[in-house]
């Protein structure tokens, strides 16, 4: 088990919950995955079911430790992921891309899945996993290394008046963040 | 204008600064209010906008509502000093929050009214866009959409299944004909045939130029059954942007190949079908799908858009209220600036103060109305300046005739035509003997004593008033005697003669204006009886020494050559006649004396050394009575004649003695005479003082005692004191003459006179050296 158990403080709401953290190092590269476990509330499943997109972002800091000053951000990633229901085959999609994905553009670059549930769709979303945050290099030789991992609802990507409308809404408060000094695993 | 220029120059660095301060106010507000109206105007442009407006609606709404509070803030301000102004009842105060709550009505209320209408409107115009009808119209269109594409998908299902079964016979080799009639059969763009775990046993149409085409996933494996088949819609995409052309999507159709009895051993096959969806229905689906969920994202958004809309409206309200209400303030204060000006000025020179006011350059009305105030205001100034001088110069004049009238000796009365008193002077007072003073505003008559003097004043100004029209005189003239008591005697106790002369004032008023001649009539009298004396006295003289010379004559040729009782007789009676003509002579002398006295010739005289020569005569073995005499030795000489002053001496002395022996013969007491000089305490005078024993003077003597023959004395000429007043006014002497009163009784009667020294002060000292040294 890669991950250690962290102070009940960090996480941010009891909604939302980083349940797993790891760091692998391949070959081309360090990774990153965790597990994330919430509950979507009903209404945020009734917009859902209207066929409005929701989004999230799922973002990863490596830091290195300097006793001397403040960390350094050696590295970050960010996943978007977009999930809408498509009533015409009642079918759910969820798009993953590295940036914000704002109209047809953001898209187009996107990688597509598709799930005949929600329940399937919000698994996938769940398992953060694979994500290349630096190169071999780039990280150093320390046992142990602090990463924190923040995972929210993004409503800023909500189309504009609708933010209006939910903001300061609990329902729509998913989000999470987690600090923890992961040991690195060698991938096999 | 100059005025201006004095006002602006005696500006007081508070009002600079006051003045500072508004400025910076004004600015201040006017920057806040253009920004404000920018952000507006931004704001209501960013809702035009969609995109823009969404990214900075936020941000834009955030700054507008700092402008806003700051608006406030200053609004809070302004009301707070206008309160406070008003609270101090300072001046204007109340015009200024009355124009600025006019202006800012007329500010508020429209755009409350703007505000209410488009906020109904706004409200109700987004509910209208949500309609049931249209929701429903939307989720029918999509169902629609739906169903066809369910249906596609079944007939190619259906179809699959049935086309699965010509392959039930089929080796795997030979498949591929088989495939391609499938193909022609159900117009379909692919057909391949699967293993079940996903390996390619023969394929026909386009997914043979692919070297791996895309393989169902396990789960739709899964979901075929023998009796059933699975189909899906594929490339129905929403990534399309609006206006591109459809994506190429299509149904794909999955169906278990049944080969019963067949190859047993073998994995079942799958036959997958793929068919295009015709594109119309392809667009006008996905058309459908993405109004319906624009509509659901603005039908669930609503609310954050009213309340985006309704906060720009709130917000542009309060902006252009507070602004309005800022500049409503700042306005008034412009507005009410020329006016406040204005009415302090008046406010200023209805209390008096006719300083230059300040002037407004505005060329506006309000503007020209201070600049003619300030003209107006110094002509004033200068009227009044003017009427000043007058009343002063007037005022001067008047204090001037009243020092001449408070010093005349002739007594001035103002009356009116009723003869009321309407103003007196201390010369009437005097003259009157009357508290006329406290008898203005009363009528003459009511002055105690006054009354027939009051009422014959009328009568003469009455028949002045007639006779002035017939004969044209300016005034009237008219002796008087006041407090006469009617005895014969005219001068009799304190009668006083007074000449009045009445004149017309204008307005109908009267002036009285009198003398007291009452000294005059007496000095003419005394005159009268002077010149009578002298006449007399010469008449009468002349016979006397004939008359004593024939007697003794007489006497001296009968003598021896009668009969002793005639001789007796004669010696007698020529005896008698010598005596009384030495009387008579003496009586003539003295008469003479009175009326001829010499005119003084002053010169110092010691007047201790003239006493003391003097009181020999009057030795103590001659006299009944003790005489003594108590003189100051400080006394300086005094300027007088002294024969003159010895004869007043003499007369005091013989008036004292006799008196005096008539009370001791009286009463049988010693009588006693007292002389007495004394220097004043001022030392500018010497008073001269004798007193006697005797019985004093009677009430009605007292008073007439300096007049010619009035005596006490039966052998008295009563010319003694006349004399001595005589002398005494020519000498410039007070004399006084009273009763000496011891115990409430009347103990004697005493004569002052005092006299003034030979010199000044000065010389009086050295004077009284001398006279101490000739004393011892």
């Amino acid at each position: 088990m890669a991950w250690l158990p962290a102070p009940a403080a960090a996480q941010a709401r009891p909604g939302a919950s980083i349940t797993q953290m790891r760091l692998e190092q391949a070959d081309d590269g360090i990774y990153f995955s965790a597990a994330v476990q919430f509950e979507l509330p009903s209404l945020v499943e009734e917009v859902l079911d209207k066929g409005i997109a929701i989004y999230f972002v799922a973002e990863a800091e490596l830091y290195q430790e300097r006793w001397y000053w403040t960390d350094r951000k050696v590295a970050q990633v960010t996943r978007h992921m977009r999930l809408a229901y498509q009533p015409l085959t009642r079918r759910w999609r969820l798009n993953v891309s590295a940036a914000p994905m704002t109209g047809a553009a953001g898209l187009g670059i996107s990688l597509n899945q598709n799930f005949d549930t929600l329940t399937d769709a919000l698994d996938a979303i769940k398992r953060v996993g694979r994500l290349r945050l630096a190169d071999v290099s780039e990280v150093g030789d320390d046992p142990l290394h602090q990463v924190t991992f923040r995972f929210r609802l993004d409503t800023s990507q909500l189309p504009r008046p609708f933010q209006i409308g939910v903001v300061g809404q609990a329902d729509w408060n998913i989000a999470t963040e987690r600090t923890a000094r992961l040991a690195m695993e060698k991938q096999k | 204008m100059s005025t201006s220029g004095r006002s602006g120059a005696a500006a007081t660095p508070a009002a600079r600064r006051a003045r500072a301060t508004r400025w910076a106010i004004g600015v201040g507000a006017a920057l806040v209010t253009a920004i404000g109206l920018v952000l507006m105007f931004l704001l209501a442009q960013a809702t035009n906008n969609r995109a823009l407006y969404e990214r900075y609606y936020v941000r834009l709404f955030g700054i507008n509502v700092v402008v806003a509070v700051l608006l406030v803030l200053v609004i809070g301000w302004v009301a707070f000093r206008l309160l406070r102004r008003l609270r101090q009842g300072k001046f204007g105060s109340r015009l200024l929050i009355k124009l600025a709550a006019i202006f800012a009505l007329v500010a508020v209320v429209p755009g409350a009214l703007v505000y209410v209408v488009s906020y109904q409107f706004v409200a109700r115009s987004i509910e209208s866009w949500f309609d049931v009808k249209v929701e429903g119209a939307l989720d029918a269109g999509l169902n629609l959409g739906r169903a066809t594409l369910d249906s596609l998908s079944d007939d190619l299902a259906a179809k699959t299944r049935s086309a699965s079964a010509q392959l039930a016979q089929v080796p795997d080799t030979s498949a591929g004909l088989v495939l391609e009639r499938i193909r022609d059969q159900l117009e379909a763009t692919d057909v391949i045939l699967w293993t079940g775990s996903g390996q390619l046993v023969a394929s026909a149409g386009s997914s043979r130029f692919q070297l791996s085409p895309e393989r169902p996933t396990p789960q739709q494996f899964r979901q075929v059954r023998p009796e059933r088949a699975v189909a899906h819609v594929e490339g129905l995409d929403e990534t399309a942007p609006p206006g591109a052309t459809p994506p190429v999507a299509s149904v794909r159709a999955l169906a278990m190949v049944q080969r019963p009895g067949f190859d047993f051993d073998t994995a079942p096959r799958y036959l997958q079908v793929t068919r295009p969806l015709p594109p119309a229905v392809v667009a006008n689906a996905l058309a459908v799908q993405e109004a319906n969920r624009e509509y659901q994202e603005r039908a669930l958004a609503r609310e954050g858009l009213r309340r985006m809309y309704i906060g720009t409206l709130t917000l542009s309200l309060f902006l252009a209220v507070f602004g309005a209400v800022l500049l409503a303030v700042l306005f008034g204060n412009q507005l009410a600036r020329p006016l406040l000006v204005l009415a302090d000025g008046v406010r200023q020179v209805a209390a008096g103060d006719l300083r230059p006011t300040a002037v407004l350059q505005g060329k506006d009305e309000l503007g020209g109305l201070t600049r003619s105030f300030a003209v107006m205001t110094q002509q004033l100034a200068d009227a009044r300046g003017a009427v000043e001088k007058t009343v002063g110069e007037l005022d001067a004049a008047r204090a001037n005739l009243q020092t001449i009238l408070d010093n005349l000796t002739s007594g001035v009365i103002v009356l009116d035509a009723k003869g009321t008193v309407l103003s007196t002077n201390p010369g009437a007072t005097r003259v009157l003997r009357a508290p006329l003073a406290a008898y203005e505003g009363r009528a003459l008559v009511e002055v105690p004593g006054l009354a027939e003097f009051g009422a014959k004043v009328q009568q003469q100004f009455e028949d002045f008033l007639v006779e002035r029209v017939q004969h044209g005189l300016d005034h009237w003239q008219h002796a008087f005697e006041l407090h006469a008591s009617g005895t014969d005697l005219p001068q009799q106790d304190g009668a006083i003669n007074i000449v009045a002369r009445g004149a017309e004032l204008p307005g109908a008023a009267r002036l009285l204006v009198f003398d007291d001649i009452s000294e005059i009539v007496s000095a003419q009298r005394a005159q009268a009886w002077g010149e009578v004396a002298r006449r007399l006295a010469h008449e009468i003289k002349n016979p006397l020494t004939p008359i004593q010379l024939s007697a003794e004559r007489l006497e001296m040729k009968l003598s021896g050559k009668v009969q002793p009782p005639e001789q007796a007789v004669l010696v007698k009676s020529v005896k008698t006649i010598v005596d009384q003509v030495d009387a008579m002579k003496r009586l003539v002398n003295e008469f003479r004396d009175y009326a001829r006295l010499p005119a003084a010739d002053l010169k110092p005289v010691d007047l201790n050394a003239l006493l003391a020569d003097v009181l020999q005569l009057y030795s103590a073995e001659n006299l009944p009575i003790t005489l003594r005499s108590e003189l100051d030795e400080r006394c300086p000489p005094i300027r007088g004649d002294a024969q003159q002053i010895r004869q007043v001496i003499h007369n005091l002395l013989q008036n004292a003695q006799d008196a005096a022996e008539a009370a001791a013969s009286g009463t049988g007491r010693a009588g006693e005479v007292v002389v007495r000089t004394r220097l004043g305490d001022s030392g500018q005078r010497v008073r001269l003082t004798v007193q006697d024993s005797g019985p004093g003077f009677a009430e009605n003597i007292l008073k007439r005692a300096f007049e010619p023959y009035v005596t006490t004395k039966t052998k008295g000429t009563g010319l003694g004191l006349a004399v001595v007043k005589k002398i005494a006014d020519e000498h410039g002497a007070r004399i006084e003459l009273s009763n000496r009163v011891v115990d409430g009784a009347v103990a004697g009667a005493q004569v002052s006179l005092s006299f003034a020294l030979a010199s000044g002060p000065r010389a009086a000292a050295a004077h009284t050296e001398d006279s101490k040294s000739s004393a011892a």
